[in-house]
């Protein structure tokens, strides 16, 4: 053995023993007559975090309610009345995304169907960095959220135009109060004049709360509504119906508490939140509507996007084949409707996805880390389940789960 | 309209419950404390091992072979690892700070300075390389365990290892 080989294996052990068994509750000292893996008694000393073992009854709770159906997603594409985020039924030219290359992380316009990347979108200041985008129901208007390289302070809202060609032509600050914090998710309604946002306040620490907000371009009004993250929580999914009314958010995990229990568990779920609802926490004023353990057991949450109509929410999943390291990312529907939820799509072995949506058309990407995995793009028609591949260039890394189109 | 349906969990036995119960006994502590190795703070392992196990007691009545079960949480748990990292890298690019990784210099877990430089430079390998060195040199699993757990051929674990292992060495100046 070599004395890498060794000083690795040193370093491994110590970094392993810092994890002290008796900091794990319920591990081999558990009293046994419960047959549930790790149940432990609420504890005072308990963090915030919750560092429990899940209980097998909290978790065939969670688990009872499978949608079983034979669903129809609603509509088929003239069913958008509301208003798709593109115009007359076509679809948008046009989309943003963050890819991550070798030379780092950009935002740029694309090609919805050739996958070029057709120009570079700049800050709109030196020293500023683009934080999150949105499309509107004009395929050559999108909102952008910047903010000083820093991070601290406020983010401020622009209005991006594109020309028929897809290159910027301006970048315009909206009438809307500047945002608090470091925007992580943004949506917009059809016009382009209510705005989604979730933001992480700068500075976080794993006890500062970040909120869900929504502010109309023109009147300024806004509104807010609390969440407090986990270390390495974030809300990465906020989308909004056409009409601008409602609002549908996914952290990363969320927590729930245990039917069983009392406990905190750490479960997926993608809410619901009016955004007329009266401020204060945002889980309070919102619903969870889809629950992972339910719609979709034993996968991981990825990302989400509710349809422009309001009908639908579709979401993706790392599904675990337990077999092979890479999962299978499966695109869902989730009629809101009925409650039942339907698998769309397979992609493949991967290990995140991305979605935009306009109408019952999702623009979907998939890849895996690092650089030198290409990313899989391609349109896809829910109505008909008809695939048609976008053609992104190969050298694209990680790409931010929201794909504005 | 595509489809396949979702189905219903099936009905979990008592016998399954104990069997996860056992596992969970047997081998939590050991699956938490690869996770740390692998997303650097208890927390976040502790979350990705609880997430293991919920998956493998709804997983538990389609696993027919019951040798593949500690496989199945290994390869969970490198799943979710990657999924803390993936939501970690994000919060990095907009700065909200995470937990410092246990052997950081801003964390007191972990004692020696020698090995915090050696788990520092893993830190900076490729992910793949990261979850090789700590399949082998912390779980000592043979390559071909490795390679059904990353889903990779057995000759790239043996050449991600080598590669590794000659980028530990120069970075931290050992010659090999």
């Amino acid at each position: 053995m070599n004395t890498m080989e060794d000083r690795l294996r040193d370093a491994y052990r110590a970094a392993a023993q810092t994890v002290r068994p008796e900091s794990i509750k319920d591990l081999p000292d558990q009293p046994t007559q419960s047959a549930r893996p790790g149940l432990r008694p609420a504890s005072s000393a308990m963090s915030r975090r919750s560092r429990i073992m899940i209980p097998l009854a909290a978790a065939a709770a969670v688990a009872l309610i499978a949608v079983t159906a034979s669903v129809v997603l609603p509509g088929a594409r003239t069913g958008h009345s509301s208003g798709g985020a593109a115009t007359s039924g076509a679809l948008p030219r046009f989309f943003l995304a963050s890819p991550e290359t070798q030379t780092g992380e950009h935002t740029a316009v694309f090609s919805a169907t050739t996958g070029r990347e057709l120009a570079f979108l700049a800050p709109p200041r030196p020293g500023w960095a683009i934080g999150a985008t949105a499309a509107t129901g004009n395929d050559r208007t999108f909102v952008v959220a910047a903010a000083p390289g820093s991070g601290c302070g406020t983010t401020t809202l622009y209005r991006l135009r594109l020309t028929a060609r897809g290159r910027p032509s301006s970048l315009a600050p909206l009438t809307a109060p500047k945002i608090r914090g470091s925007v992580t998710a943004l949506a917009a309604s059809a016009d382009g004049r209510t705005i989604a946002y979730a933001t992480e306040f700068c500075g976080a620490t794993s006890d500062s709360p970040g909120a869900i907000g929504v502010v109309h371009a023109g009147t300024g009004q806004t509104r807010q509504w609390n969440w407090r993250p986990d270390p390495g929580q974030s809300v990465d999914s906020v989308t909004i119906t056409a009409n601008g009314r409602l609002i549908e958010y996914a952290a990363m995990p969320n927590k729930i508490t245990s039917p069983g229990s009392g406990q905190s568990l750490p479960v997926r779920t993608i809410r619901l939140l009016p955004a007329d609802a009266p401020p204060g926490r945002a889980a309070q004023r919102s619903r969870a509507v889809v629950t992972m353990s339910r719609a979709a057991p034993a996968e991981l949450f990825n990302s989400a996007a509710i349809a422009p109509d309001g009908r639908t929410l579709y979401f993706c999943t790392l599904r675990d084949s337990g077999h092979h390291a890479r999962g299978v990312l499966v695109l869902r529907g989730y009629n809101l409707a009925t409650g039942a939820s339907l698998v769309l799509h397979e992609f493949g072995p991967g290990l995140y996805c991305m979605l935009g949506v306009s109408g019952q058309d999702l623009l979907a990407g998939y890849g895996q880390r690092p650089p030198g995995h290409p990313a899989t793009f391609f349109r896809y028609d829910a109505s008909t389940g008809k695939s048609t591949p976008v053609p992104v260039p190969r050298q694209w890394g990680e790409v931010a789960s929201n794909i504005p189109w | 309209m595509p489809a396949h349906t979702d189905r219903a969990p099936g009905a979990h036995s008592e016998a399954a419950a104990k069997l996860v119960s056992d596992l969970f006994r047997a081998h939590a502590l050991g699956l938490i404390r690869m996770a740390v190795l692998l997303t650097g703070d208890q927390p976040s392992a502790e979350d990705v091992v609880q997430e293991a196990f919920i998956g493998l007691y709804r997983a538990l009545p389609g696993i027919r072979d019951q040798t593949r079960v500690l496989p199945y949480l290994r390869v969970s748990v490198i799943n979710g690892a990657r999924s803390v990292l993936r939501a970690r890298k994000r919060a990095s690019l907009r700065r909200i700070p995470h937990e410092p990784p246990v052997w950081s210099a801003e964390s007191a877990a972990m004692a020696g300075e020698d090995r915090r430089a050696v788990l520092a430079a893993v830190a900076r390998l490729p992910r793949r390389a990261r979850e090789v060195l700590a399949l082998r040199y912390y779980l000592d699993l043979p390559d071909t365990e490795i390679a059904a757990a990353l889903g990779v051929s057995r000759g790239t674990v043996s050449s991600t290892a080598s590669r590794a292992l000659a980028a530990l060495a120069r970075d931290l100046g050992e010659e090999q």
